[in-house]
Protein backbone atom coordinates (compact mmCIF):
# COMPACT_ATOMS: atom_id res chain seq x y z
CA UNK A 1 0.00 0.00 0.00
CA UNK A 2 0.82 3.57 -0.71
CA UNK A 3 -0.95 4.79 1.99
CA UNK A 4 -2.75 4.13 5.05
CA UNK A 5 -4.00 5.73 7.55
CA UNK A 6 -0.93 5.98 9.73
CA UNK A 7 0.80 8.12 6.77
CA UNK A 8 -2.34 10.47 7.04
CA UNK A 9 -2.26 13.92 9.07
CA UNK A 10 -4.71 16.38 9.48
CA UNK A 11 -5.10 19.97 10.89
CA UNK A 12 -1.43 19.97 11.32
CA UNK A 13 0.20 23.26 12.74
CA UNK A 14 3.54 24.08 11.29
CA UNK A 15 5.55 27.27 11.29
CA UNK A 16 7.42 26.46 7.98
CA UNK A 17 8.37 23.99 5.25
CA UNK A 18 11.55 22.73 6.91
CA UNK A 19 8.86 21.66 9.80
CA UNK A 20 6.68 19.73 7.94
CA UNK A 21 9.23 18.30 6.08
CA UNK A 22 11.83 17.17 9.12
CA UNK A 23 8.08 15.73 10.50
CA UNK A 24 7.67 13.49 7.77
CA UNK A 25 11.17 12.24 7.98
CA UNK A 26 10.65 11.56 11.45
CA UNK A 27 7.35 9.87 10.89
CA UNK A 28 9.44 8.07 7.91
CA UNK A 29 11.63 5.94 10.10
CA UNK A 30 9.44 5.34 12.81
CA UNK A 31 7.79 3.45 10.46
CA UNK A 32 10.72 2.12 9.12
CA UNK A 33 9.83 3.38 5.64
CA UNK A 34 13.30 4.53 4.81
CA UNK A 35 16.66 3.92 7.22
CA UNK A 36 18.25 7.40 6.81
CA UNK A 37 16.22 10.76 8.74
CA UNK A 38 18.96 13.17 7.51
CA UNK A 39 19.47 11.83 3.93
CA UNK A 40 15.58 12.15 3.23
CA UNK A 41 15.78 15.32 4.61
CA UNK A 42 18.36 16.46 2.75
CA UNK A 43 17.25 15.11 -0.19
CA UNK A 44 14.33 16.75 -0.33
CA UNK A 45 15.60 19.84 0.30
CA UNK A 46 17.87 19.60 -2.67
CA UNK A 47 14.61 18.82 -4.58
CA UNK A 48 13.06 22.51 -3.36
CA UNK A 49 16.16 23.88 -4.21
CA UNK A 50 16.13 23.28 -7.92
CA UNK A 51 12.52 24.08 -7.96
CA UNK A 52 9.94 24.82 -5.05
CA UNK A 53 7.27 21.71 -4.99
CA UNK A 54 4.58 24.10 -4.06
CA UNK A 55 3.35 24.15 -7.80
CA UNK A 56 -0.36 26.25 -7.28
CA UNK A 57 -1.81 28.08 -4.48
CA UNK A 58 -2.47 25.82 -1.63
CA UNK A 59 -0.66 22.53 -2.62
CA UNK A 60 3.08 21.39 -2.12
CA UNK A 61 4.45 17.46 -3.35
CA UNK A 62 7.67 17.48 -1.89
CA UNK A 63 8.80 14.90 -3.35
CA UNK A 64 12.68 12.51 -3.01
CA UNK A 65 13.82 9.30 -5.06
CA UNK A 66 16.24 9.17 -2.22
CA UNK A 67 18.55 6.17 -1.17
CA UNK A 68 17.35 6.53 2.17
CA UNK A 69 13.81 5.27 0.80
CA UNK A 70 13.26 1.82 1.32
CA UNK A 71 9.54 1.17 0.22
CA UNK A 72 7.47 3.57 -2.39
CA UNK A 73 5.21 5.56 -0.06
CA UNK A 74 3.14 8.96 -0.05
CA UNK A 75 2.39 11.07 3.20
CA UNK A 76 -0.86 13.29 3.29
CA UNK A 77 -0.45 16.53 5.63
CA UNK A 78 -3.20 18.95 5.95
CA UNK A 79 -2.61 22.31 7.62
CA UNK A 80 -4.55 23.97 10.05
CA UNK A 81 -2.95 27.55 8.76
CA UNK A 82 -1.62 28.12 5.52
CA UNK A 83 2.59 28.43 5.59
CA UNK A 84 5.29 29.76 3.48
CA UNK A 85 6.66 27.58 1.07
CA UNK A 86 9.73 29.56 0.07
CA UNK A 87 8.47 29.31 -3.66
CA UNK A 88 9.21 32.07 -5.89
CA UNK A 89 5.52 32.81 -6.77
CA UNK A 90 4.96 33.22 -2.96
CA UNK A 91 2.78 30.26 -2.75
CA UNK A 92 0.88 29.10 1.14
CA UNK A 93 0.56 25.94 1.30
CA UNK A 94 -2.13 24.64 3.39
CA UNK A 95 -2.12 20.77 1.89
CA UNK A 96 0.73 18.67 1.08
CA UNK A 97 1.68 14.99 -0.65
CA UNK A 98 5.07 13.74 0.37
CA UNK A 99 6.40 11.05 -2.16
CA UNK A 100 8.76 8.53 -1.43
CA UNK A 101 10.43 6.38 -3.64
CA UNK A 102 13.56 4.31 -3.27
CA UNK A 103 16.21 5.87 -5.65
CA UNK A 104 16.68 3.06 -8.26
CA UNK A 105 12.44 2.08 -8.50
CA UNK A 106 11.19 3.40 -11.98
CA UNK A 107 8.53 2.13 -14.41
CA UNK A 108 6.56 0.69 -11.40
CA UNK A 109 2.67 0.85 -10.31
CA UNK A 110 3.89 2.65 -7.47
CA UNK A 111 5.47 5.26 -10.05
CA UNK A 112 2.40 5.14 -12.04
CA UNK A 113 0.01 5.73 -9.35
CA UNK A 114 2.10 9.01 -8.00
CA UNK A 115 2.64 10.37 -11.67
CA UNK A 116 -1.08 10.34 -12.40
CA UNK A 117 -1.71 11.98 -8.76
CA UNK A 118 1.05 14.23 -9.79
CA UNK A 119 -1.06 15.00 -13.01
CA UNK A 120 -4.60 15.12 -11.47
CA UNK A 121 -3.20 18.04 -9.12
CA UNK A 122 -3.31 20.26 -12.02
CA UNK A 123 -6.99 20.10 -12.10
CA UNK A 124 -9.16 22.50 -11.16
CA UNK A 125 -11.86 20.18 -9.58
CA UNK A 126 -9.37 17.87 -8.28
CA UNK A 127 -7.95 20.73 -6.58
CA UNK A 128 -10.86 21.72 -4.90
CA UNK A 129 -11.89 18.33 -3.78
CA UNK A 130 -8.17 18.06 -1.82
CA UNK A 131 -9.20 20.90 -0.28
CA UNK A 132 -12.18 19.70 1.27
CA UNK A 133 -10.31 16.97 2.76
CA UNK A 134 -11.03 16.47 6.53
CA UNK A 135 -11.34 12.87 7.39
CA UNK A 136 -8.36 9.65 6.63
CA UNK A 137 -11.12 7.90 4.37
CA UNK A 138 -11.35 10.49 2.02
CA UNK A 139 -7.54 10.97 0.95
CA UNK A 140 -7.72 7.08 0.95
CA UNK A 141 -10.80 7.04 -1.15
CA UNK A 142 -8.62 9.26 -3.69
CA UNK A 143 -5.91 7.37 -4.20
CA UNK A 144 -8.05 4.18 -5.07
CA UNK A 145 -9.40 6.36 -7.57
CA UNK A 146 -5.40 6.99 -8.65
CA UNK A 147 -5.23 3.38 -8.99
CA UNK A 148 -8.15 2.17 -10.84
CA UNK A 149 -7.09 4.53 -13.56
CA UNK B 1 -1.71 26.20 -33.82
CA UNK B 2 -0.62 22.84 -33.11
CA UNK B 3 2.57 22.35 -30.56
CA UNK B 4 4.56 19.31 -29.56
CA UNK B 5 6.71 18.81 -26.63
CA UNK B 6 8.62 17.27 -24.31
CA UNK B 7 8.71 17.34 -20.63
CA UNK B 8 11.64 15.72 -18.41
CA UNK B 9 13.00 16.78 -14.78
CA UNK B 10 15.81 14.50 -13.08
CA UNK B 11 13.75 12.75 -10.78
CA UNK B 12 11.21 12.31 -13.41
CA UNK B 13 7.95 11.59 -10.68
CA UNK B 14 5.93 14.71 -10.47
CA UNK B 15 7.03 18.39 -12.41
CA UNK B 16 7.27 15.73 -15.96
CA UNK B 17 3.72 14.60 -15.66
CA UNK B 18 3.14 18.16 -14.07
CA UNK B 19 4.09 20.36 -17.03
CA UNK B 20 3.24 18.12 -19.64
CA UNK B 21 -0.60 18.42 -18.15
CA UNK B 22 -0.06 22.26 -17.61
CA UNK B 23 0.71 22.87 -21.36
CA UNK B 24 -2.20 20.50 -22.56
CA UNK B 25 -4.68 22.37 -20.17
CA UNK B 26 -3.28 25.87 -21.71
CA UNK B 27 -3.85 24.67 -24.99
CA UNK B 28 -7.53 23.39 -24.58
CA UNK B 29 -8.01 27.23 -22.80
CA UNK B 30 -6.69 28.87 -25.28
CA UNK B 31 -7.45 26.59 -28.66
CA UNK B 32 -3.88 25.11 -29.19
CA UNK B 33 -3.82 21.69 -29.87
CA UNK B 34 -0.59 20.72 -27.89
CA UNK B 35 0.79 16.93 -27.42
CA UNK B 36 3.56 16.47 -25.07
CA UNK B 37 5.80 13.76 -24.42
CA UNK B 38 6.72 12.72 -21.05
CA UNK B 39 10.17 11.42 -20.28
CA UNK B 40 9.93 10.82 -16.59
CA UNK B 41 10.09 7.89 -14.11
CA UNK B 42 7.64 5.59 -16.16
CA UNK B 43 9.77 5.78 -19.31
CA UNK B 44 8.49 7.20 -22.26
CA UNK B 45 4.55 8.28 -21.87
CA UNK B 46 2.44 9.54 -24.31
CA UNK B 47 5.21 9.01 -27.53
CA UNK B 48 5.11 11.91 -29.85
CA UNK B 49 4.13 10.28 -33.73
CA UNK B 50 6.27 11.65 -36.71
CA UNK B 51 3.49 12.80 -38.55
CA UNK B 52 2.96 14.71 -35.37
CA UNK B 53 6.10 16.48 -35.15
CA UNK B 54 5.87 17.52 -38.85
CA UNK B 55 2.94 18.82 -38.38
CA UNK B 56 3.63 20.99 -35.30
CA UNK B 57 4.29 24.75 -35.55
CA UNK B 58 6.90 24.36 -33.05
CA UNK B 59 8.38 21.99 -30.15
CA UNK B 60 8.61 22.97 -26.65
CA UNK B 61 11.05 21.70 -24.43
CA UNK B 62 10.58 21.80 -20.65
CA UNK B 63 13.61 19.98 -19.18
CA UNK B 64 16.38 20.30 -16.86
CA UNK B 65 18.49 17.70 -18.58
CA UNK B 66 18.95 16.04 -22.04
CA UNK B 67 16.25 14.38 -23.42
CA UNK B 68 15.98 11.22 -25.90
CA UNK B 69 15.31 11.73 -29.40
CA UNK B 70 15.94 15.34 -29.96
CA UNK B 71 17.40 14.59 -33.35
CA UNK B 72 13.02 14.12 -34.44
CA UNK B 73 12.96 17.84 -34.34
CA UNK B 74 15.58 18.57 -36.55
CA UNK B 75 14.19 21.78 -38.76
CA UNK B 76 11.43 22.80 -36.26
CA UNK B 77 11.41 26.24 -34.62
CA UNK B 78 12.24 24.80 -31.06
CA UNK B 79 11.01 26.61 -27.88
CA UNK B 80 13.00 25.98 -24.52
CA UNK B 81 11.14 26.99 -21.19
CA UNK B 82 11.95 26.20 -17.60
CA UNK B 83 10.04 23.66 -15.80
CA UNK B 84 8.76 25.37 -13.21
CA UNK B 85 7.40 27.80 -15.09
CA UNK B 86 5.47 25.72 -16.88
CA UNK B 87 3.96 23.89 -14.20
CA UNK B 88 2.80 27.10 -11.81
CA UNK B 89 1.93 29.14 -15.34
CA UNK B 90 0.99 26.73 -18.27
CA UNK B 91 -1.40 29.45 -19.76
CA UNK B 92 1.15 32.55 -19.86
CA UNK B 93 4.09 30.26 -21.02
CA UNK B 94 1.85 29.10 -24.01
CA UNK B 95 0.94 31.97 -24.61
CA UNK B 96 4.05 33.55 -24.86
CA UNK B 97 5.23 31.20 -26.91
CA UNK B 98 2.50 31.41 -29.89
CA UNK B 99 2.58 35.22 -29.84
CA UNK B 100 6.20 34.53 -30.83
CA UNK B 101 5.98 31.77 -33.45
CA UNK B 102 2.80 33.78 -35.27
CA UNK B 103 5.45 37.29 -35.03
CA UNK B 104 7.82 34.84 -36.72
CA UNK B 105 5.52 33.75 -39.42
CA UNK B 106 4.73 37.38 -39.98
CA UNK B 107 8.30 38.42 -40.91
CA UNK B 108 8.69 35.94 -43.49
Amino acid sequence: MLITENQIYLEQTFKDRDEVLAFIAEQAINQDVINNKTLLFDDFIAREDEYSTAVQEGIAIPHAKSAAVKQAKLYFVSLEEPISWASPDQYQVKVIFAILVPKQESGTKHIAILSALASRLMDDDFQESIFEIDQASQVLNLLKEMEEV
Amino acid sequence: MKFVGITSCIAGLAHTPMAAKALEKAGVKLGHEVKIEQQGAMGIVNQLKASEISEADAVIIAADQSIEGEDRFKGKPIIRVKLGQVVSNGEIVLSKIAKAIADKKKMH
